[in-house]
C-alpha cells in the first residue's frame, strides 16, 4: 500500500499540488458561472425583489394571484412535458437507426437534423405559416381533396403549431444525445439475450432500454427546460391566448416594467427547472452503468436485408424529411414575390440598397456568425471538458460531501436553460456596466453569453459517455505505465471523441442561430446573420420580409456547412481502442 | 452614378476634417425601427467631427426598460424612440436631462408635450385600419368608414388586431378605442370590444404577422382590415414595381377623432460624456435636413414644419385633422390597467 502511495506521488506530484492543480481546474468553469450566471442575475433579481422585502411577503401573494401564476405554471409545464414526449418519441426511432445503422447520407441527414436549432423563430413561424397558416400548403391540399375551394384551414396560434415547431427545434437534442448512446452500446449485449431465447422486443426492453435510460433521460430534460422556458415560438406559432411563465416575465418586465413580478416569475421559473433537475440527477445516478463503450465501426452495420432497409428509410429517412420541408419553404419562399419565381429579394440582399444604418453586407454578417461560433466552441469545450469531469468524479463518490457537490455543479451548470432570457440580459446591462467588470459593448461578451447558453448541452453530451467509461481501463492503461495525460489521450479521447463532435456541434449552431443576447451587446461591425434577419423583419415591405427569407437560407447553408466540417472529427484518426 | 457622387462628397468631407483630430464619439440608442440614410447621418460626422455609433435596443419599451437600467453608467449620450404612451415612464425614471433646443421654435406646440423638454418630439404618425380594396370591389361591399362599423354583422370575421400587451400599434388602436368610447357608461370601450369579439375579431401578438400572414392583401390571408399605420398604403404604392400603380392597392380608413398619434421623441441621457455634442445631435435631428430624411425612410411625419414632406404622403396619408388624444399621463397611469381588462373582455 504504501508503496502504491510512493508510486502515485512520484508520478503525480505531491497530494497538495495535486489539489491545488484540480481546484484550478476545476475553477474556472465554476468562476465562468458565478460571473455571468450568478452575478448578473443577482443584480436583477435583488434590483426586483428589493420592494418585495420591504413590502412585505403579501406581495408575492398579490403577484401570484394578478399574473394567474397557477395557470401559468400548469400551461408552461404541460406544453413543455407534451414537446418532450413528442421529441422523445419521435427521435426514439430515428435514434436507433443513426445509432445502429450505417447508410449512404448518414452524415448528410445527421447535418440536416442539426439545422433547424439555428433557425431564428420567427422565420421558424413563417415557415409554418407558409405550411399550416391561413392560405398555407394544408390549406390548398385541403381544399384540393374536399373541392371546396373556400375552405379555411390554419393550425397557426394553437398549442399544436407550438408542439410542432418544439419537435422541429428539438428532434436533433434527442437524436443526438441517444443515437450517440446508442452508437457506444456493444451489441453483443442484446445478442447475447436474443441467443438465451429472449424475443427481439424484450431484449431491447430488458437490455438495451435501461442502459440508454441516462441518455433518454438527459435528453428530455434538457428538450424539458428549452420547451418550459421558451419564449418565440409561443408568442408567435402559440397566439395571444397561450401565456406561458417566460411571455409573461417579458410581459411584465418589458411592457409594464414591472420588476418586482418579473423577479418573483423568473425565481418560480428557476426553482421550477432547479427541481426538475434535481429529480433527474438523483434518477439518473442510480441508473448510470459502467460499460465497456464501442466504436461506431463496431455497431453499427448497414441493413441487410428489405426489413432492415425499410425500417431504416421509415425512422432514418422520413422523420427527417418533415423537418426538410419547413426549411424548403423557407428556401422557396425567398425566390417567390407575389406568387411569381423571382431573384428580386437576392438582387436586393447583394445591392444593399434601402437598408437602415444597422445593415452591413450579409457575407460579413456570415462571416462574423462563423467566428463569434467558433469561439463559442472554443470557450464551451474549454469550460465543459473540467466541468464535465469535475461533475463525474464527484458523483463517483455517491454521497459525501463531494457527491453533494457535484450534484449541485450539475444543477447549477443547466441552470442557463431555466432562465428567463429577458431577466439575464437586463440583468447584464446592471452587472456589466461596472468598472469591475467594464465588458458591456466588447466583443467578447457575445461568445460569453453563447457559450452560456450551450454549455448545459456540451456538458450534457460530455457526461453520459464519461460516467460510462470503466475505470479499469485507465488502471489498466496505468499499470501498463501510461501518465495521466496518455491515460486521457489513448482511453478517454477515443471513447469521448463521439461526444466531443456531439458538443461541439451543439456549441457551433447555438451560437450561429443566437439572437438575443447579440441584438443586445452587438455593435453594427459585429453584427450577425440572426441579428440582420431580425432587422429585416422589423422592416415594413414585402422585399424586407423576402430579404429575411433569403438570409434564413444563407444561415442554413453556414449551420450545414458548419456541421459537415464538424462531423469530419468523428471520423478522423483511429477509432479503435 | 449617385452612389459614386455621394461616396466622394462623403469621402471629401472627411478630407475636410482638420487631420490628425480624432472624431469624438457619440453613443446613440434607438429602437430597432430607426432607420436614416447614411450621408445624412455622415453629414453631421463630418460637421462635428464625431463618430455616430447606434445601438439599437429592441422595441420602444424594452429600449426605454434598458436605458433606465443603466441609468448610473449610461448605455448611450443619446435616446430616440421614446413615444407617448411611453413618455411618463422616461420621465419618471428621470433618466433625461432637459434641453430647450432652440430648432423647438420651429415645431407645432400640440406635439410638444414635455413641458420639461426632456423629451423632444421627432417625428408622429397614427394609427389606422387597412382595408383591402380589390376584397372589397369583389364582394360589392363598401369599407367601413367608423369604429362603430366594425362591430356590423356585414363585417363579420374580417377584422385583424394586435395585441396591445405585445405590439405598439395595438396599444395605440386600444387606446383610440379608449379615446373614442370613453371609460364609463353602456357604449364605454370595453362593451365595444366585447361587441368586436362577438363579431370575430382576429387577435395576433405582432404587427408583422397581422400585415403579412393574415391581410388578405399581402396573398396569404383571408381577412380585409388589419390595425396598422396611415403611412402603409403610402408604402404598399412606393415599394410597388411593373406595372407601378396609380393608386394604392390597400386604403386607409381614418375615422375623425378616432385615429391614435403616436409622437417619438429624442432626449440627452443623463451622465453623458459628452453633452455639448449629444445636444447638438437632437438639434441635428430636429432640423430639415434629417426631418426631410424621416418620411421615406421611418415612414412617419417629421415635427419641423419647415421640413418637406412627400407628395405622396400628402395624397395618400392625410394628416387626420382631429386625431384620438389621451394626454400622455393618463395613458401612464391607466395603460397596464386596460391592457389587463382588454385581455379579460377578448382573450379569456
Amino acid at each position: 500500500m504504501d508503496a502504491d502511495r510512493a508510486e502515485v506521488r512520484r508520478r503525480y506530484g505531491p497530494p497538495l499540488l495535486r489539489f491545488a492543480a484540480g481546484a484550478g481546474f476545476a475553477a474556472i468553469p465554476v468562476l465562468f458561472l458565478c460571473l455571468f450566471l450568478i452575478y448578473p442575475l443577482e443584480r436583477i433579481l435583488a434590483l426586483g425583489l428589493g420592494p418585495v422585502f420591504s413590502g412585505g411577503f403579501s406581495i408575492i401573494a398579490r403577484i401570484a394571484r394578478e399574473t394567474d401564476l397557477t395557470r401559468l405554471l400548469l400551461a408552461s409545464g404541460a406544453q413543455a412535458l407534451a414537446s418532450t414526449v413528442l421529441s422523445v418519441m419521435l427521435g426514439l426511432p430515428i435514434a436507433y437507426v443513426f445509432g445502429r445503422y450505417s447508410f449512404p447520407g448518414k452524415g448528410i441527414l445527421r447535418t440536416l437534423l442539426g439545422i433547424p436549432f439555428v433557425l431564428p423563430t420567427v422565420v421558424v413561424a413563417s415557415a409554418f405559416v407558409e405550411l399550416i397558416g391561413s392560405g398555407g400548403l394544408l390549406e390548398k391540399a385541403a381544399a384540393l381533396i374536399t373541392g371546396n375551394a373556400g375552405v379555411q384551414l390554419s393550425l397557426t396560434r394553437s398549442i399544436g403549431a407550438v408542439l410542432l415547431a418544439h419537435v422541429f427545434y428539438n428532434l436533433s437534442v434527442v437524436v443526438r444525445i441517444v443515437g450517440g448512446a446508442w452508437s457506444s452500446l456493444d451489441p453483443r449485449l442484446e445478442e447475447a439475450a436474443r441467443t438465451l431465447g429472449v424475443g427481439r422486443f424484450a431484449a431491447f426492453r430488458r437490455v438495451t432500454l435501461p442502459l440508454l435510460f441516462p441518455a433518454l433521460f438527459a435528453s428530455s430534460l434538457l428538450v424539458f427546460a428549452f420547451c418550459f422556458s421558451s419564449f418565440g415560438v409561443i408568442l408567435v406559432l402559440g397566439g395571444p391566448r397561450i401565456g406561458t411563465l417566460e411571455t409573461e416575465i417579458y410581459r411584465q418586465a418589458v411592457s409594464m416594467f414591472d420588476l418586482p413580478s418579473a423577479a418573483v416569475l423568473s425565481i418560480v421559473q428557476l426553482v421550477v427547472t432547479a427541481a426538475v433537475m434535481y429529480g433527474y440527477s438523483r434518477v439518473q445516478a442510480r441508473m448510470s452503468v459502467i460499460q465497456n463503450l464501442k466504436p461506431e465501426s463496431l455497431t453499427a452495420r448497414g441493413p441487410r436485408n428489405m426489413g432492415e432497409k425499410i425500417t431504416v428509410s421509415l425512422f432514418g429517412f422520413l422523420p427527417i424529411m418533415g423537418l426538410v420541408v419547413p426549411m424548403l419553404a423557407l428556401a422557396s419562399g425567398s425566390f417567390i414575390s407575389r406568387g411569381v419565381v423571382s431573384a428580386s429579394f437576392w438582387k436586393a440582399l447583394v445591392s444593399g440598397t434601402g437598408h437602415s444604418l444597422f445593415w452591413i453586407s450579409p457575407l460579413l454578417a456570415a462571416g462574423n456568425s462563423f467566428l463569434f461560433a467558433l469561439e463559442t466552441v472554443a470557450f464551451s469545450l474549454v469550460l465543459g471538458i473540467p466541468a464535465a469531469y469535475l461533475i463525474a468524479w464527484g458523483q463517483g463518490a455517491r454521497g459525501g460531501f463531494r457527491g453533494v457537490g457535484a450534484s449541485v455543479l450539475d444543477i447549477l451548470f443547466l441552470l442557463p436553460l431555466g432562465t428567463s432570457a429577458v431577466t439575464l440580459g437586463f440583468g447584464f446591462i446592471l452587472s456589466m456596466g461596472a468598472p469591475a467588470l467594464n465588458l458591456r459593448g466588447s466583443a467578447i461578451l457575445i461568445p460569453i453569453a453563447h457559450s452560456l447558453v450551450a454549455l448545459p448541452l456540451v456538458i450534457r453530451s460530455l457526461l453520459g459517455p464519461l460516467r460510462s467509461i470503466n475505470p479499469r481501463m485507465r488502471q489498466a492503461a496505468a499499470v501498463l505505465g501510461a501518465g495521466p495525460t496518455r491515460v486521457r489521450l489513448e482511453i478517454d479521447l477515443p471513447v469521448l471523441r463521439r461526444a466531443f463532435v456531439a458538443a461541439a456541434a451543439f456549441a457551433f449552431t447555438v451560437s450561429l442561430g443566437e439572437f438575443g443576447a447579440t441584438a443586445l451587446l452587438t455593435r453594427p461591425e459585429l453584427v450577425t446573420l440572426p441579428v440582420l434577419i431580425y432587422d429585416s423583419l422589423g422592416r415594413p415591405g414585402a422585399s424586407n420580409q423576402g430579404q429575411a427569407l433569403a438570409l434564413s437560407t444563407i444561415l442554413m447553408l453556414a449551420c450545414a456547412a458548419g456541421l459537415a466540417a464538424i462531423e469530419k472529427f468523428r471520423t478522423r484518426g483511429t477509432e479503435a481502442f | 452614378m449617385k452612389r459614386t457622387i455621394l461616396l466622394a462628397l462623403f469621402a471629401a468631407a472627411l478630407v475636410a476634417v482638420p487631420l490628425g483630430a480624432t472624431p469624438t464619439l457619440l453613443r446613440v440608442m434607438t429602437h430597432s425601427s430607426f432607420a436614416a440614410t447614411p450621408s445624412v447621418i455622415a453629414a453631421f460626422e463630418a460637421a462635428n467631427n464625431a463618430k455616430v455609433q447606434f445601438t439599437a435596443g429592441g422595441d420602444g419599451g424594452e429600449t426605454l426598460n434598458k436605458a433606465i437600467l443603466a441609468k448610473s453608467d449610461p448605455l448611450a449620450d443619446v435616446l430616440y424612440g421614446v413615444d407617448n404612451t411611453f413618455m411618463g415612464r422616461a420621465l419618471a425614471a428621470d433618466i433625461l436631462d432637459p434641453y430647450d433646443s432652440p430648432l423647438l421654435a420651429s415645431i407645432p406646440s400640440d406635439l410638444d408635450l414635455d413641458s420639461s423638454h426632456r423629451l423632444l418630439p421627432v417625428d408622429f404618425g397614427y394609427i389606422s385600419l387597412n382595408y383591402d380594396k380589390k376584397y372589397f370591389t369583389d364582394k360589392g361591399l363598401m369599407p367601413p368608414t367608423t369604429l362603430e362599423d366594425l362591430v356590423q354583422p356585414r363585417y363579420k370575421g374580417l377584422v385583424i388586431v394586435e395585441n396591445p400587451a405585445t405590439s405598439s400599434p395595438g396599444l395605440a388602436f386600444l387606446l383610440a378605442t379608449v379615446a373614442h368610447f370613453g371609460t364609463t357608461g353602456s357604449s364605454a370601450w370595453q362593451t365595444y370590444w366585447s361587441n368586436l369579439r362577438k363579431n370575430d375579431v382576429l387577435v395576433v401578438n405582432g404587427w408583422e404577422d397581422a400585415y403579412y400572414n393574415e391581410f388578405s392583401e399581402q396573398g396569404k390571408g383571408k381577412r380585409p382590415i388589419v390595425v396598422s399605420y396611415a403611412t402603409s398604403p403610402a408604402y404598399e404604392l412606393y415599394n410597388a414595381t411593373d406595372p407601378k400603380p396609380t393608386e394604392p392597392p390597400t386604403g386607409n380608413i381614418i375615422p375623425e377623432g378616432s385615429s391614435f398619434r403616436q409622437v417619438e421623441f429624442v432626449g440627452v441621457l443623463k451622465g453623458t460624456k459628452v453633452p455639448a455634442l449629444a445636444r447638438k445631435f437632437v438639434d441635428f435631428m430636429l432640423d430639415t435636413a434629417f426631418q426631410a430624411d424621416i418620411p421615406l425612410q421611418m415612414w412617419v411625419y417629421p415635427t419641423n414644419r419647415n421640413a418637406p414632406v412627400p407628395d405622396l404622403f400628402k395624397t395618400f396619408a392625410p394628416v387626420p385633422a382631429t386625431p384620438a388624444n389621451i394626454a400622455p399621463a393618463i395613458i401612464d397611469a391607466q395603460r397596464d390597467t386596460w391592457i389587463k381588462a382588454w385581455t379579460q373582455i377578448v382573450l379569456r
